[in-house]
């Protein structure tokens, strides 16, 4: 694979993006939000040479995991998958609709590159562990990544997996977190604050990193520290939800709300613009 | 002997050959018998502490991977407390095989919190999941083999008494129900009661079958070890020989446990048929008790209770 340049990357993550306004929109339900939030750490991921991975061959033994956890934002992960070419981009307007292996939350099975099931909240990370753990039992140098939302760190079973990771010291694991401060009902501070965050991290023992979820050097930097970490690493990625559309920036309304006509080509035009 | 000690055996005894079994606990590997598992294999043995949603999404993971895990802990909390995970789990069809231990009220003394009566009823209303209730060693061992060689989510449901090895005329097929009362005499169209049961209680069963043949009642007990898959066509036919009542003795809650799989199946059959009377536990919660011998009498579930019940129902479906 040739290597992307920082233009070009932006570039494939506006597209990726495009994808996911026009899926949510034709489906006619999704989740916008996060879905557009979390793009450019997919993109960093599967578009440079931090994930080991073989598009037409996607059960690879040699390959790094991907696992996902906040299943809602799959649009995100459908497009990505589909732009690296695990599977043809014309399935991608199929999305929640009936027999399609694009459903509402990613299946393990139905579709080549997802590698877990998750929707249910708080579930992804004890799978990742437990991935993680087979390598590492089998003296295996694969790497897994999972990609977490903030909101599911109130679930406890977040927090049952981190010890375990630290337990069995799976340095073979990082942990992304999408810390976009919001959530369904509103902002997570609010709700149910997880602040002091980095600190909770660390007394799990873990080692615990910080980027600009939007930025692709600092993404590559710390995704690439976590990989060569000798601990079970965690990124806490500041991210903006509603990216690339500025008027669902930031706005948790949109967390799971489905754009209007005009709503729909307001931010199709914004997205199509950054690409031309 | 206790049906726990058989599985931990049977898992340490088939790890040797193959290497994909891995066992996680909750803190519970001596109450599950993987303490010997934990010695033989430390690198393959996995405790999660008092985690059990964890235990079981780790378990995904190392199946996502390849591993063949077991995880074991009680039924209340092994599913209960994981569900949604274990749910996840069989959504995924996943090479997870889930062992429910100290089921039912033949826990006494931990009380209502730590008796499993509901778990039949969850683990058999989840697609892409195996139920075995195993009622002796032999079927526990059976059950163990039988969940490594099935590719997908296996529950197995485990009790910690001391439990007598039956005399079994056949082998145990996958689904298949088995007379366990296979000296008898009797022709399958003779049967006036059909009793179903599953787990140990099968014991109990299989002396109120003996009591009421001695009253001249023709009786049949037929053990079901497996209560999904199930052949109903089977099931369906037992029920269409019986003549006079059809009964099911459980150590779980009637609804949705056996006597709730057998009300299905038995309501699907067009012909006439006898009626069900379904013997367990009815609606309520277990409580303490010095013995399991006096939890099953408070609950109607010993011996005598049992006869007294069916004759009751017997004598008006007579008349």
């Amino acid at each position: 694979m040739k290597l992307m340049t920082r233009p070009e990357l932006k570039k494939q993550a506006t597209k990726i993006r495009q994808h996911v306004w026009q899926m949510i929109y034709t489906a006619q339900s999704g989740h916008p939000a996060g879905s557009l939030g979390v793009t450019d750490i997919l993109t960093t991921l599967y578009f440079t040479p931090i994930l080991k991975y073989q598009a037409k061959n996607p059960q690879w033994p040699e390959r790094d995991y991907f696992l996902l956890s906040n299943g809602h934002v799959c649009p995100a992960l459908y497009a990505t998958l589909a732009e690296a070419g695990f599977f043809s981009k014309s399935k991608l307007n199929t999305l929640r609709q009936l027999n399609s292996p694009l459903q509402g939350h990613p299946h393990v099975g139905s579709l080549p590159g997802v590698e877990n099931t998750s929707g249910p909240l708080g579930q992804g990370l004890s799978q990742a562990v437990g991935v993680a753990l087979g390598l590492k039992t089998d003296k295996k140098i694969n790497h897994v990544f999972v990609l977490t939302s903030d909101g599911e760190h109130q679930e406890g079973q977040t927090w049952e997996a981190y010890m375990f990771a630290a337990k069995y010291a799976l340095n073979n694991l990082t942990v992304i977190i999408d810390r976009n401060l919001v959530q369904i009902d509103g902002k997570t501070e609010e709700v149910m604050p997880l602040e002091r965050l980095k600190l909770k991290l660390a007394s799990f023992r873990w080692r615990v990193l910080e980027t600009d979820g939007h930025d692709f050097k600092d993404l590559i930097d710390k995704l690439q520290k976590a990989k060569a970490s000798q601990r079970p690493s965690v990124i806490i990625a500041h991210t903006i939800p509603g990216k690339g559309v500025s008027f669902i920036e930031n706005d948790y309304r949109w967390h799971g709300k489905v754009p209007h006509e005009a709503e729909y080509y307001e931010g199709l035009e914004e997205l199509m613009g950054k690409t031309q | 002997m206790p049906i726990r000690d058989t599985i931990g055996q049977t898992i340490l005894e088939l790890s040797r050959q193959d290497k994909r079994i891995v066992v996680l606990t909750a803190d519970l590997a001596g109450s599950l018998r993987v303490d010997s598992f934990q010695k033989t294999y430390p690198d393959r043995f996995f405790d999660a502490g008092v985690a059990e949603q964890n235990m079981a999404g780790v378990a995904a993971g190392l199946a996502l991977y390849g591993k063949t895990p077991f995880i074991l802990s009680f039924a209340v909390f092994n599913p209960g407390l994981n569900l949604s995970m274990i749910r996840t789990i069989a959504y995924s069809n996943l090479n997870v095989k889930i062992v429910g231990g100290h089921a039912g009220l033949s826990n006494a003394g931990d009380g209502a919190t730590h008796q499993a009566l509901e778990d039949i009823a969850i683990m058999r209303s989840l697609p892409n999941m195996t139920v075995l209730s195993p009622a002796d060693d032999a079927q526990a061992r059976w059950a163990i083999k039988q969940a490594v060689k099935i590719n997908g989510p296996v529950y197995i449901r485990s009790t910690r008494l001391d439990t007598p090895t039956l005399k079994h005329a056949q082998e145990f097929k996958l689904g298949q129900p088995e007379p366990v009362d296979a000296k008898s005499k009797i022709q399958n169209n003779k049967i006036e009661v059909l009793i179903f049961s599953t787990g140990p209680i099968i014991n109990t069963a299989i002396q109120v079958a003996k009591t009421l043949n001695q009253q001249k009642i023709a009786t049949r007990a037929i053990n079901l070890h497996t209560l999904k898959p199930i052949n109903t066509d089977a099931i369906k036919q037992l029920i269409t020989q019986t003549q006079k009542l059809v009964v099911t003795i459980e150590d779980h809650q009637i609804a949705a446990g056996l006597g709730g799989l057998v009300a299905e199946i038995s309501a699907e059959i067009t012909t006439s048929r006898a009626p069900l009377l379904r013997i367990g536990v009815k609606d309520s919660f277990g409580q303490s008790a010095r013995s399991a011998e006096k939890l099953y009498e408070a609950y109607g579930l010993d011996q005598a209770s049992i006869v007294k019940q069916i004759l009751e129902v017997y004598s008006n479906a007579s008349s």
